[in-house]
């Protein structure tokens, strides 16, 4: 990753086809008993079935760019996130990603049930790769935020759901990123924190150059967002900007 | 990143027990008791002979047969990160190895009475010894590449590598010696694990360095980096896809 190529994202033709595997798939026997006899036995490990998720999306992202996806179900939202991401290499065409990447995806990523509090806070900063000296840093923001005290010492299987939230949310939205990736708004628990939660939410976003975000909440968009794609089986189908936004809530 | 993240598996195993990571050191070095008193009688030996050669044996055997299990799943046990957060895959393997890595220095604290004891240990012994450990564990990062990606592919190999490893561990001298089977020496001389096991059995009871055995590995190691290399090229990106 070049340090002085400027903030954004660049996709070209981009296209991802999962392979769907059922059990015989994942047998090594029957791969093997299917490639020595020609096809005859294990007959029905032989025609893969791969489902194409993106088809050939192009697109650029520029700072200060807030992209709304939209579509139904299986559309693609998440996985041209999970590309976004460095997570899923395209099978064809080019992605360029300049800039850090942060994606709240799953809050409760590499979250340990067994570990104290602080010893997740620790995990999850390992895994983003902060130095040790900026995980002590966190530690106390995270801990003060989530407003979990002394609960932060004891495991988190003894923590209730939402005190759980609290802390995965706390955690995921305690980075600071060039790019932010968002599966739905998140939101937490009882009247008092959510607002809490909110505004950290939108500090956060705010201070990231650009932000992509898969939504079902067409108002939700409409108010974040300054350009939607709107997808379906895997193509981009429209692009809306400005005024049409305001469209879409109404 | 792989360190702490290893560390933190070893923690989290032995939370709730007081004696920690030293249960499995006990319950190891029982058995090498038990085992050696039982085996020495049967197989006609002395004890002081066998009891040292069957403990260095049985503690890099543990090492490799576990790690070579563990690094089955390696990238299966981590899915949830490796679908999340774009890290190299070598991370998820380097915790396995290291982790394991942990567990045998823990356990290497029964061979410091029995080197005492047998007082053929030197100290270029020891090094040669703790060279080769390292040895391992960078053959097991390439080996763990290599069975993390296929893996991930086919799940019914972890069975199969299970079911190896049990076979492997009768068929290779480490409850006996290989003057045992003299007549059959062939055997000892085409088994790779053998030799593996003797870059770290050799300096400790005999304190020579094992010449043979470490071009043999070298060869071994040399070979499965490359196969490694290959497939975390060619199919390195896919894995994700696979999980």
């Amino acid at each position: 990753m070049g340090l002085n190529q400027p903030i954004g994202i660049v996709a070209d033709g981009i296209v991802v086809s999962f392979p769907i595997f059922n059990a015989a798939h994942r047998s090594l026997k029957r791969t093997v008993l299917h490639a020595t006899t020609g096809g005859r036995v294990a007959r029905e490990s032989g025609s893969r079935v791969s489902v194409c998720a993106l088809d050939r999306l192009s697109f650029h992202i520029r700072p200060g760019d807030r992209v709304g996806l939209i579509g139904h179900n299986g559309s693609g939202k998440t996985t041209l996130l999970r590309v976004l991401s460095g997570v899923y290499e395209p099978v064809y065409g080019r992605i360029s990603v300049q800039g850090r990447v942060a994606s709240l995806l799953d809050l409760s990523l590499g979250m340990d049930l067994e570990a104290t509090g602080y010893e997740n806070i620790r995990l999850r900063a390992i895994l983003a790769g902060l130095t040790p000296a900026e995980v002590q840093a966190k530690l106390e923001e995270i801990g003060e935020f989530s407003e979990l005290d002394e609960y932060l010492e004891m495991p988190i299987r003894t923590y209730s759901s939402g005190m759980m939230l609290r802390l995965a949310f706390a955690v995921s939205t305690s980075v600071n990123a060039d790019i932010l990736l968002m599966d739905e708004w998140l939101g937490v628990g009882d009247a008092d924190f959510s607002k809490k939660a909110t505004r950290r939410l939108e500090e956060l976003v705010d201070r990231s150059p650009i932000l992509v975000i898969a939504s079902h909440d067409p108002k939700l968009i409409a108010r974040t967002c300054t350009r939607v794609l709107r997808l379906e089986h895997g193509v981009i189908v429209e692009e809306l900007q400005g005024r049409q936004l305001q469209a879409l809530a109404a | 990143m792989w360190g702490l993240l290893g560390l933190h598996d070893i923690k989290q195993r032995y939370r709730r027990s007081s004696l920690g990571p030293f249960w499995l050191t006990l319950s190891m070095a029982i058995m090498i008791g038990t085992m050696g008193m039982l085996y020495a009688r049967l197989f006609g030996q002395n004890v002081s002979e066998y009891l040292p050669f069957l403990a260095v044996g049985l503690l890099v055997w543990t090492f490799m047969s576990t790690a070579v299990n563990e690094l089955c799943l390696s990238f299966i046990a981590a899915d949830t990160i490796v679908k999340q957060i774009k890290l190299p895959l070598t991370v998820h393997v380097a915790r396995v190895v290291w982790r394991n890595v942990l567990i045998l220095a823990h356990n290497a604290v029964i061979l410091v009475p029995i080197a005492l004891w047998s007082g053929k240990a030197t100290p270029l012994g020891i090094v040669t010894a703790l060279v080769g450990v390292f040895f391992l564990a960078v053959t097991c990062l390439f080996l763990g590449l290599i069975l993390g990606i296929l893996c991930a592919r086919f799940r019914d190999i972890p069975q199969i590598i299970a079911s190896l490893t049990q076979i492997v561990f009768f068929l290779t001298p480490i409850l006996w010696k290989p003057e045992v089977i003299a007549d059959r020496i062939w055997l000892v001389g085409f088994n790779p694990i053998f030799h593996y096991i003797e870059l770290v059995r050799a300096p400790i009871l005999q304190g020579h360095v094992p010449v043979q055995s470490w071009i043999i590995c070298a060869a071994i190691s040399l070979g499965l980096a490359l196969v490694a290399t290959l497939l975390l090229a060619r199919f390195g990106r896919r894995v994700a896809y696979w999980l």
